[in-house]
């Protein structure tokens, strides 16, 4: 069973999924420990030893101007809140590691979604209590490009409509590109850039990653689409090489909700920078 | 009959002023119609005046254009030599003072860099008419469009009575809120923008000038008005300098505080056009770039050039006129950076000014170069003032005053300058590159001729964020000795502060890999910079914990100053917490670039370095100017600003987790077609706008209170507060020099420190003894005092 801290924020806490709802609690449950230690020390001390202006004081430290004053310290308080932050500190690190390679991916990497999918398989994407996400029999590939300002999407290989169909929306009386993949899926989105440095947000997922211009994503060739696209024999679309070798980003896209959201650019890239939007559906 | 040197240069300027009054102000060729001058001297390639003869026309303006709706043109003119058979026909140049031109087709094309000028192609040049498209502003005011066509006979010679030109001009108007037949214009934010700076200079020279005067009413002539003056532009004094860069600071801090509120009305509201999205990015760029190099630099410099000297013992900073080069360079600096914005062309990169868009000639703006060449005078004016103070600080300290003796605040400006003097440079070789590929054409940052894009990041960031340390250890150093006075205790820990400050500067140069986490990183190295990242906050909890321990047993006098520091430590400490969700790679992914880190980093640089800087206003103020200032005041300042602070930038966090990115001049609410931020976001938006600008205002108590304290306030003591370093012990103000005095090449009667811990006096320890090595490498195991 997941459970998330603050309700309050809910279930619009668009930017932390599931995925990472322990690490969130954790992380605020150590956040009101530390600030609650802090602050209740502060307001204590600020409190109990406060004193007037021309109150008669002890000068314990023997404060006398062009003295540098006696040292006042504790060899044993001091190693204690060096160390103990310390080990708290590791023990961050070591739960933050756990749960990257579920959504954060480099092309080769096992996110535990198995192999590629054959034409027309399903992921069947479940929830695994004991691993504490989700995990999938096989996952499907599609590309992403950004431009100054909007979005490309293809398929690939994905060529059943059911499992990913690229299409445009209109987004605050705008025209934008659209995806739209179906629930319990598990995609993995190779990406490039058409000019500058870009970062798609899946804000629902939580999902974002820089795409970097590349000479990939150029049009060396002339066909007036990105060199990391080459068009196959039956129409359809193909990157040009492995992920690797062109160099793509990679993010892992679990499509776990029933929902509508927006993809947003998120490495500032000019002008138009706020309206390169993109519409991802999500449908059962 | 010889000419002197006056005349030959009169006569040269005249002979080159004659060649450009000659020389044809605009290009006329056949792949289009340019140059700077064609809007105020026409087309005068082609011949000296227009020619009636050519008529030149626009179709499919509207009668009103609607905001950012696309309209189809096309420009066409008749008349003058060009007729069927010619090899060319004409050309043409339209500007627009706003909107965005689009060629249609391969006869036209975007002319010098701009999305608001349009020409023709080569294939265009063989037509009199084109088509194009105009997108109109999202704003409502007149757009003017001035149009320039050339008839030509198509021999290939620009010049001569043949071919012929002329000019129109058209005004067209916005449906955009009309009332009755008046259309309003809307406002231009960068005029409202020009006129603050301008008021604010006014009010600065204002009251300079009252001050001059009310220091001497009886005196008071334009005769003794222009020494006095002169002198402050010419001074190498420590104080005085330290004077001018804290105005300078707190001017700067001003100016980037309007450009937040210009951001703040943007968006208080969803799709609000207040700005349009151009307006917005050059506003959110200068406000980062003036606030951190511009407001929080200067300030730090400004506390350090009064204070380091003072609390050392010396007379002067090392080099003095040096020093006054380092400051003089910054309004160069300022100037630059601010020309692109007047020119309607400011720097559109974010401070950060990531590669390849900062090269981008097409789209980015022409303001880029002037930021990158005025930050380059920064770096310079930076560099310098590290080795002031680097040495400085190693070999003018007083008889007495070994490394582990140096009150805190020094060492936090020590350590700072060795963060800046050693991260610095990688930004300036960075900054050179940027230059060059935007003004010689090199390919540092080209990725079609190999250049790469990461290497600005890497660059970039290797500086970036140790100068995040650098604005705010500085402020460490302020609240040490603000609490430590307070508390009429010595600071707790006085060695493990020095150790966290010194481990703070180190860890700085190992961590900045956590801002490019989303960039591609090998996962190995992801978890390296984690772990390094999250190390910070060992030292920085020392420091934390060490203050609130100075307070045990102590007897805490509530001075303004006082509930500053307390307040810092609220806000640092909370900006602390929240820092730490950024390291954990896998919360960093969704929180990136959202606006929780906005409200982290301004709890930390606002709630840091800024209160920081407010504590040390109110505690060094008597010192600076030998008068007290009021403490009602002062506390009704803190109690405004610290609610209306918090009022501001809380909230923010929220809506990061919702999924509000920074640096969108827009956000998006739910609807029924797809989900982004709930309807809340929007009511937080407004209330973070109106807190903003009640925290902006409450901040004029505090000059109110400078202002009036200076004419009003009660004199100030030499050691208003008990405080133990050296600059108590001077007058307040103190003179000049500022310690002893200097006779036949020798300083005499420069202050010693005594210790109160007899076992360490003239004994350095160990690591004195290597830093003393490090610092002063000539020296032996002796520690250096002037």
């Amino acid at each position: 069973m997941r459970v998330r801290l603050f309700p309050s924020l809910g279930d619009r806490m668009a930017g932390i999924t599931p995925l990472f709802d322990n690490l969130w609690n954790e992380y605020i449950i150590w956040s009101f420990l530390v600030g609650g230690f802090t602050f209740i020390w502060l307001y204590h001390h600020s409190l109990w030893y406060k004193s007037e202006e021309g109150e008669d004081w002890d000068n314990k430290d023997g404060i006398e101007v062009g003295v540098f004053p006696k040292h006042y310290d504790n060899f044993t308080l001091e190693i204690a809140w060096t160390v103990l932050p310390f080990f708290l500190i590791v023990y961050l690190a070591l739960i933050s590691w756990g749960p990257l390679d579920a959504i954060w991916s480099s092309a080769e990497a096992d996110g535990g979604y198995g192999d590629q999918c054959a034409s027309g398989e399903l992921s069947n994407m479940t929830w695994s209590e004991s691993e504490g996400r989700y995990v999938a029999e096989c996952y499907h590939i599609i590309y992403v490009e950004a431009y100054q300002w909007g979005w490309n999407f293809d398929c690939l290989e994905v060529t059943v409509p059911d499992l990913c169909e690229v299409g445009t929306a209109v987004i605050d009386g705008t025209p934008a590109a659209s995806l739209t993949l179906k629930q319990g899926e598990v995609y993995l989105a190779a990406m490039g850039s058409a000019d500058v440095t870009h970062a798609p947000w899946f804000v629902s997922w939580g999902v974002k990653e820089d795409v970097l211009y590349s000479q990939g994503s150029m049009d060396l060739n002339g066909d007036g689409l990105s060199d990391n696209l080459a068009l196959t024999e039956n129409g359809d679309y193909a990157l040009s090489g492995s992920i690797g070798e062109l160099g793509l980003m990679t993010v892992w896209l679990p499509a776990d909700n029933v929902e509508n959201f927006l993809l947003l650019c998120t490495e500032y890239c000019g002008d138009n920078h706020a309206y390169m939007l993109a519409q991802i559906n999500v449908h059962a | 009959m010889k000419m002197n040197n006056s005349s030959r240069a009169i006569a040269a300027l005249a002979v080159m002023a004659g060649v450009l009054l000659l020389a044809p102000l605009v290009s006329s060729l056949p792949t289009g119609i340019g140059g700077s001058s064609i809007q105020t001297a026409g087309c005068n390639c082609h011949n000296g005046v227009s020619d009636s003869s050519v008529v030149a026309d626009i179709q499919g303006f509207p009668e009103q254009y609607n905001a950012s709706e696309t309209y189809s043109l096309s420009v066409s003119f008749t008349g003058g030599p060009a007729q069927a058979g010619n090899a060319n026909l004409g050309g043409f140049n339209l500007w627009a003072s706003d909107g965005v031109f689009s060629p249609t087709d391969g006869l036209t094309q975007l002319w010098g860099g701009s999305v608001t000028e349009i020409a023709h192609t080569e294939a265009g040049n063989d037509y009199t008419s084109w088509a194009l498209d105009w997108t109109a502003p999202e704003s409502g005011k007149d757009v003017d469009f001035i149009l320039h066509v050339n008839s030509v006979n198509g021999d290939g010679v620009q010049t001569g009575q043949i071919d012929q030109w002329n000019r129109a001009d058209y005004t067209l108007q916005s449906s955009f809120g009309v009332i009755g037949d008046v259309i309003p214009e809307a406002p231009e934010p960068f005029v409202v923008l020009a006129t603050l700076i301008l008021i604010t200079l006014a009010l600065v020279a204002i009251t300079i000038l009252y001050g001059f005067y009310r220091s001497d009413p009886d005196g008071f002539s334009w005769e003794t008005f222009s020494p006095w003056i002169a002198d402050w532009l010419t001074t190498t004094d420590h104080k005085k300098i330290g004077t001018l860069y804290f105005l300078a600071g707190l001017f700067f801090l001003g100016i980037g505080g309007i450009m937040a509120l210009f951001i703040r009305v943007q968006l208080a509201t969803p799709g609000n056009d207040f700005l349009t999205q151009d307006q917005y990015n050059q506003f959110f760029t200068l406000h980062g770039t003036t606030m951190i190099f511009l407001a929080a630099m200067p300030l730090i410099n400004g506390f350090a050039n009064w204070m380091v000297p003072l609390q050392i013992g010396a007379p002067d900073l090392a080099m003095p006129r040096l020093n006054a080069m380092s400051f003089w360079l910054q309004p160069v600096g300022a100037l630059l950076i601010f020309t692109g914005v007047f020119s309607g062309q400011g720097a559109d990169t974010g401070w950060t000014g990531y590669a390849p868009y900062v090269v981008d000639m097409v789209n980015g703006h022409d303001g880029n170069t002037f930021w990158a060449a005025g930050q380059i005078m920064l770096v310079a004016s930076s560099t310098l003032t590290g080795v002031n103070f680097l040495t400085t600080i190693a070999v003018m300290r007083a008889e007495g005053m070994g490394w582990m003796q140096m009150p805190l605040f020094t060492w936090s400006i020590l350590v700072a300058n060795l963060m800046l003097f050693l991260s610095i440079p990688a930004f300036g070789v960075g900054l050179i590159q940027v230059y060059l590929d935007r003004v010689v054409g090199t390919a540092f940052y080209d990725v079609g001729a190999g250049g790469d894009p990461l290497l600005w990041s890497h660059l970039f960031w290797y500086f970036g964020h140790p100068e995040v340390y650098v604005v705010i250890v500085p402020a460490f150093g302020v609240i040490s000795e603000v609490l430590a006075t307070s508390s009429r205790r010595s600071i707790f820990g006085y060695r493990s502060m020095v150790f966290a400050m010194a481990g703070i500067g180190v860890v700085a140069f190992i961590v900045y890999g956590h801002h490019m986490f989303t960039s591609g990183m090998s996962p190995v190295l992801r978890f390296v910079t984690m772990v390094t990242t999250m190390l910070v906050a060992v030292p920085t909890g020392i420091k934390i914990f060490n203050w609130l321990k100075t307070m045990h047993g102590g007897s805490l006098v509530y001075r303004t100053h006082t509930l500053w520091a307390l307040g810092f430590l609220v806000t640092f400490t909370l900006g602390g917490i929240s820092g730490m969700f950024f390291p954990s790679i896998a919360m960093d992914t969704h929180l990136h670039e959202s606006y929780f880190v906005v409200a982290h980093f301004h709890y930390v640089l606002v709630g840091g370095t800024v209160f920081g800087f407010f504590a040390a206003i109110y505690y060094w103020y008597p010192k600076m100017t030998g008068r007290m200032m009021d403490e009602r005041l002062g506390t009704l300042h803190f109690l405004t600003a610290f609610i209306s602070y918090n009022g501001v930038f809380w909230p923010m966090h929220r809506l990061g987790v919702w999924g509000m990115a920074r640096r969108h001049h827009t956000y998006f609410i739910s609807t029924d077609d797809f989900s982004n931020l709930p309807p809340e976001a929007a009511d937080w938006n407004l209330f973070i706008s109106v807190s903003a600008f009640l925290f902006f205002l409450s901040n004029f108590i505090m000059v109110a209170n400078m202002v009036i304290s200076y004419l009003r306030g009660s004199e100030a003591p030499a050691d208003p507060w008990g405080g133990w370093s050296f600059e108590w012990m001077t007058a307040s103000p103190p003179p000049t020099p500022s310690f002893g005095r200097y006779e036949d090449g020798v300083w005499y009667d420069l202050p010693k420190l005594r210790d109160a811990n007899e076992h360490v006096t003239s004994e350095p320890g160990r690591f004195a003894r290597w830093f003393n090595r490090l610092m002063v490498p000539d020296d032996g195991n002796e520690e250096v005092t002037h």
